[in-house]
């Protein structure tokens, strides 16, 4: 589904060229859940914002299906960021100035999805998530666990075929990370494609495959047997 | 989504409680002072417009040639209307438009000094004035109709129908009756021609004798022409042209008189032609007023954009957020322009409350009728505005907030470097040069009006009532001034009686550009004419205004040749005629003057306002020999004695009660119509004097929206360094010494300010004094004093800024890094 192609991300500084990938090569199937480890600077945040379109600033190549990237328009490549992607940030990274209904309204809105459909969906997440009650409640209102939720919410609310999740429990502890990687879990058995990067180990148990990178390249590549 | 984006400007706006109310007062002030500003130049601009047909519309000019090159008049002879019927009348519309003042009353009713203008029956068709009722005279044998504007209708006749009503006018000797056969619309405010009452124009010949409704050189009010059929105004030129040729036996003399023609909408905006009936504004002013609204309402727009890219923080991470979620800049760029709208909308709804509330203010400020009746052009202003503002202020910040990269913008725990931080401190400085060079002209024109007011004329001024005589029944001109002379006697002289008064004396006129007589005559031989100016006086003129002597002497009643044949003249006379010794000398014109003789020179005393230079001038206590031998005569007014009381009293209600009592006993009925002539001094400079008002105004407006800026500014840089500030008092830094740090900056932005404020500044002020014949100078005091202001201001503000974020515990900053 992903193919990454001798890949580089670097920052050319005054007298050298600091590499922050450096020759990544990664096949990722459709249905896996892939765990990235390292140490902080090893590169895991950079290559899920390649990963996820947010950084177009790369050499190597990236297959997205058959497609490359690059040889896309902007317009497609916007689309399909729109249609395939879904993010889920450390700082859940919610729109203070929006309630939790809002919230996870805001992705459905840049799909021109239809009010009614709108409506479904959102009263499904909330039901699944157990948050119908917190509906009107700001961000600010909530533990971070909740906002979690919202945020994990919002990422599937479009319905992506990949959910793109950076450090999603860093900041919750570690019953609230639990119950976060349960419904990784959850969403995975559905079918989704998860990529997550984390400190914790036990993490990557909920998950089908390990990459650790070190200094901008990849380690090891193992598979995880549950 | 509109409304998801609406929902979160509402909710982002009330959050950031203090900049929002910032932005909202800053816009609102701007948006009210501009409307009111737009609104007013829109206002002088439209004037004449509403006349059907305007294009075709011309005032007709009598244009002079001379050595000085060419001069035009709106006041014409009244030779020319026969001319034009007789050779034009299929081609040209004429009407006269002479205003007079008459005694009006009802039969057993309170006599009026009243308005009364004479025009000719196409005056009703060529112009868009509307009548309400009734007819109005067509021809010479419906001359005993008149028409009234409505005003003059409530005024006489209250609620009853005025039609068929008669009013008693008195023309000459006695009352004649007129009946009201129409009613017309009152004036618009922004018509340059003003009637009450309207009189068929063949009552000339009750008004004038034949030698002066044909004499060419005599001019008496305007006249105004709407071509037709295919006549052009060059056709129209060439036409009298060829008329004055055929008429005049002097071909030098035809060669130098002719007939220009001004176009309507021209008017009121032509400071270059004598102002003849019609008020008339200088463009250049509406264009200064004009330019002070687009720098308050700039200075509002930075205030906004620096805000809210000062600001831009708080929304990154909501942009990064979005962008995540799929949303392209153009959506962004939407979002944050429906932002500016909202708060622009909002502004813009207050703006209009403000002004309402300041119209009242503004109208007596600039002595001006102005409405806000929301007519076509006044909703285009409204609506260009409010756009011109969202657009300019919005733009900038819109595009760069849509422009933030989602992988910078969210990674935590970065402290954002929000550069662009030059521009921001260009756009400051830019405000603080508005601000400054608006206190810079403030200075100079409070200055310069201090200067006129104090400025010594050389002739008293003060404590001096002047009382208007009654047109009285007369025939012809100088039979007129020798009546008034003669009707106002009496009056004088039981003044003389009273302990209060220090002087009286009597004169055609003393105080008012153009309210002299002006007199063009050639000497024999000479190539080209002199103008002076001329006014008849009593011998008490010359001492009751202080006026001093220098060479001769002043008119004496000791001496009977005096009062018919002896002139004074002023220096400026004596100048332009080159004489050397003056006395006894006479006064000699190509025409031929009567007998006249100079008994001495006065000292300059400036009898215009201070827009002029004093010009050459004579005194006579009769000007029927002056008249014989001019070339030319203009007079604005109806030359008419006057008398001047020179008074000691505390209490003026109280003597002007007295001399009133006076008046009744001698006149009965007749209006008694006074002023204070330093009022009607005053009246001259009311327009310079409310542009200085204006321009103080603005420059407090500026002041206080560029320091609310200022004050924004500084607490966004204070904030983005709180650390900095922290970590400083750690090390022991005091309150002063981290205020001088950040003085620093803004004080640098302050100087540039100022330094580039001082150019334009002085550029401005030279032009505006060009107009002034006396004008201060552009000390260096008054950048000086601007300097200390802006500086002050502005360490005033950053300071207040640091010393709160000092008082908090160091401690307490550093953790909420």
């Amino acid at each position: 589904m992903i193919q990454l192609k001798n890949l580089d991300k670097y920052i050319e500084s005054r007298f050298q060229r600091v590499f922050l990938l450096k020759g990544i090569n990664l096949n990722i199937k459709e249905g896996e859940f892939i765990t990235l480890m390292g140490p902080s600077g090893a590169g895991k945040s950079t290559l899920l914002n390649i990963l996820g379109l947010l950084d177009e600033d790369y050499a190597g190549d990236y297959f997205f299906g058959d497609r490359s990237i690059r040889s896309m328009k902007d317009k497609e490549r916007s689309n399909l960021h729109k249609s395939e992607f879904g993010y889920i940030f450390q700082a859940y990274h919610l729109i203070d100035e929006l309630t939790v209904y809002e919230n996870i309204e805001t992705p459905l809105l840049y799909r021109n999805v239809s009010s009614s459909e709108r409506k479904s969906i959102i009263a499904n997440l909330l039901d699944r998530f157990n948050m119908v009650a917190k509906k009107d409640l700001f961000p600010a209102q909530l533990s971070g666990g909740q906002q979690q939720l919202v945020g994990i919410a919002r990422a599937i609310a479009g319905r992506p075929r990949v959910l793109l999740a950076d450090e999603p429990t860093g900041n919750l502890h570690s019953a609230q990370a639990k119950e976060i990687m349960e419904i990784f879990k959850e969403l995975h058995t559905e079918g989704t494609t998860i990529i997550q990067a984390t400190h914790a180990r036990e993490n990557a148990d909920f998950g089908t495959r390990l990459i650790n990178l070190v200094d901008g390249r990849i380690e090891s590549d193992e598979a995880i047997a549950n | 989504m509109w409304i998801n984006y609406l929902k979160v400007g509402f909710r982002n706006l009330l959050k950031h409680k203090s900049y929002t109310l910032i932005n909202l007062i800053g816009l609102t002030v701007g948006v009210a002072v501009t409307i009111l500003l737009f609104f007013y130049v829109q206002f002088h601009l439209s004037f004449d417009s509403f006349h059907p047909e305007n294009e075709s519309l011309y005032r007709v000019l009598r244009v002079q040639n001379g050595d000085q090159g060419e001069f035009r008049f709106p006041s014409l002879p009244l030779a020319l209307q026969p001319v034009i019927e007789e050779n034009m009348a299929d081609q040209v519309d004429y009407t006269n438009f002479i205003p007079n003042n008459f005694l009006v009353k009802r039969a057993n009713g309170d006599g009026f000094n009243q308005a009364v203008t004479v025009v000719s029956a196409d005056f009703f068709e060529m112009f868009g004035f509307q009548m309400k009722k009734g007819v109005y005279p067509k021809n010479a044998a419906e001359r005993g109709g008149i028409v009234l504007s409505e005003m003059a209708a409530s005024r006489f006749f209250g609620e009853e129908d005025p039609i068929g009503k008669e009013l008693q006018i008195r023309l000459t000797e006695e009352l004649i009756n007129y009946t009201v056969v129409g009613v017309i619309e009152n004036t618009p405010a922004n018509s340059s021609l003003e009637y009450e009452i309207l009189m068929h124009d063949s009552n000339l010949e009750i008004l004038y004798p034949e030698q002066m409704r044909t004499h060419w050189y005599m001019s008496f009010g305007d006249g105004f022409a709407k071509f037709k059929g295919g006549m052009t105004p060059v056709e129209f030129e060439n036409q009298t042209k060829d008329f004055i040729k055929r008429t005049f036996q002097d071909p030098q003399e035809a060669a130098n008189y002719g007939f220009g023609l001004q176009p309507m909408s021209d008017i009121h905006l032509n400071p270059e032609i004598p102002t003849g009936i019609a008020t008339v504004v200088n463009p250049r002013i509406l264009w200064i007023l004009a330019g002070i609204a687009v720098l308050i309402i700039l200075i509002a727009c930075i205030n906004f954009t620096t805000m809210a890219i000062g600001n831009s923080a708080s929304r990154a991470k909501e942009v990064g957020v979005r962008k995540t979620m799929g949303a392209g800049s153009g959506q962004l760029f939407g979002q944050f322009m429906a932002e500016s709208v909202i708060l622009t909308t909002c502004s813009m709804g207050f703006g209009l409350l403000l002004s309402y509330l300041l119209l009242p203010i503004f109208n007596t400020l600039m002595q001006t009728r102005l409405e806000i009746d929301f007519h076509a052009e006044q909703i285009a202003i409204f609506l260009a505005t409010g756009l011109f503002i969202a657009m300019l202020a919005g733009a900038y910040p819109s595009i760069f907030l849509a422009s933030f990269r989602p992988v910078q913008v969210l990674k935590s725990n970065l402290s954002l470097k929000f550069g662009k931080q030059n521009l921001r401190m260009s756009m400051l400085a830019f405000q603080f040069f508005i601000s400054m060079l608006l206190i810079t002209c403030t200075l100079v024109m409070v200055r310069q009006m201090k200067t006129v007011e104090e400025f010594d004329l050389g002739a008293a001024k003060t404590d001096i009532i002047q009382v208007m005589v009654p047109p009285p029944a007369a025939q012809g001109l100088q039979d007129q001034i020798q009546k008034s002379f003669d009707y106002a006697q009496p009056f004088k002289n039981e003044l003389r009686k009273l302990p209060e008064v220090t002087n009286v004396a009597m004169a055609t006129a003393m105080y008012g550009d153009n309210s002299w007589f002006s007199v063009g005559f050639r000497q024999p031989g000479a190539d080209s004419g002199m103008d002076f100016h001329l006014n008849i006086v009593d011998e008490d003129f010359v001492d009751f205004f202080e006026i001093e002597v220098k060479e001769g002497r002043n008119f004496s009643g000791a001496t009977p040749t005096d009062l018919s044949n002896a002139f004074l003249m002023n220096e400026s006379m004596k100048e332009m005629l080159g004489w050397e010794d003056v006395f006894g000398k006479s006064l000699v014109s190509e025409r031929g003057f009567g007998e006249n003789r100079a008994i001495g020179v006065m000292k300059d005393f400036h009898y215009e306002s201070l827009f002029q230079p004093v010009e050459p001038a004579i005194l006579v206590m009769k000007p029927d020999n002056f008249f014989q031998g001019m070339g030319n005569l203009t007079m604005e007014d109806q030359m008419i004695a006057k008398v001047y009381i020179k008074v000691k009293a505390e209490d003026k209600q109280a003597f002007i009660n007295k001399i009133q009592g006076i008046w009744k006993e001698l006149y009965g009925t007749d209006p008694f119509d006074y002023s204070f002539i330093e009022d009607q001094i005053a009246q001259e400079y009311v327009q310079a004097n409310s542009l200085s008002t204006l321009v103080t105004m603005a420059s407090i407006v500026a002041l206080i929206i560029a320091g609310m800026g200022l004050f924004a500014m500084a607490s966004l840089a204070i904030s983005s360094r709180m650390k900095e500030i922290g970590i400083r008092r750690v090390m022991g830094a005091t309150t002063g010494e981290i205020s001088l740090l950040f003085n620093k900056q803004f004080i640098r932005i302050t100087l540039i300010g100022v330094a580039v404020s001082i150019p334009a500044s002085y550029y401005l002020m030279n032009l505006w004094l060009e107009d002034f014949a006396v004008k201060t100078s552009i000390g260096v005091g008054v950048f000086g004093i601007s300097l200390v202001v802006g500086v002050l201001f502005s360490v005033a503000i950053v300071s207040f800024e640091i010393i709160k974020a000092t008082w908090l515990n160091p401690t307490k900053l550093l953790r909420s890094e």
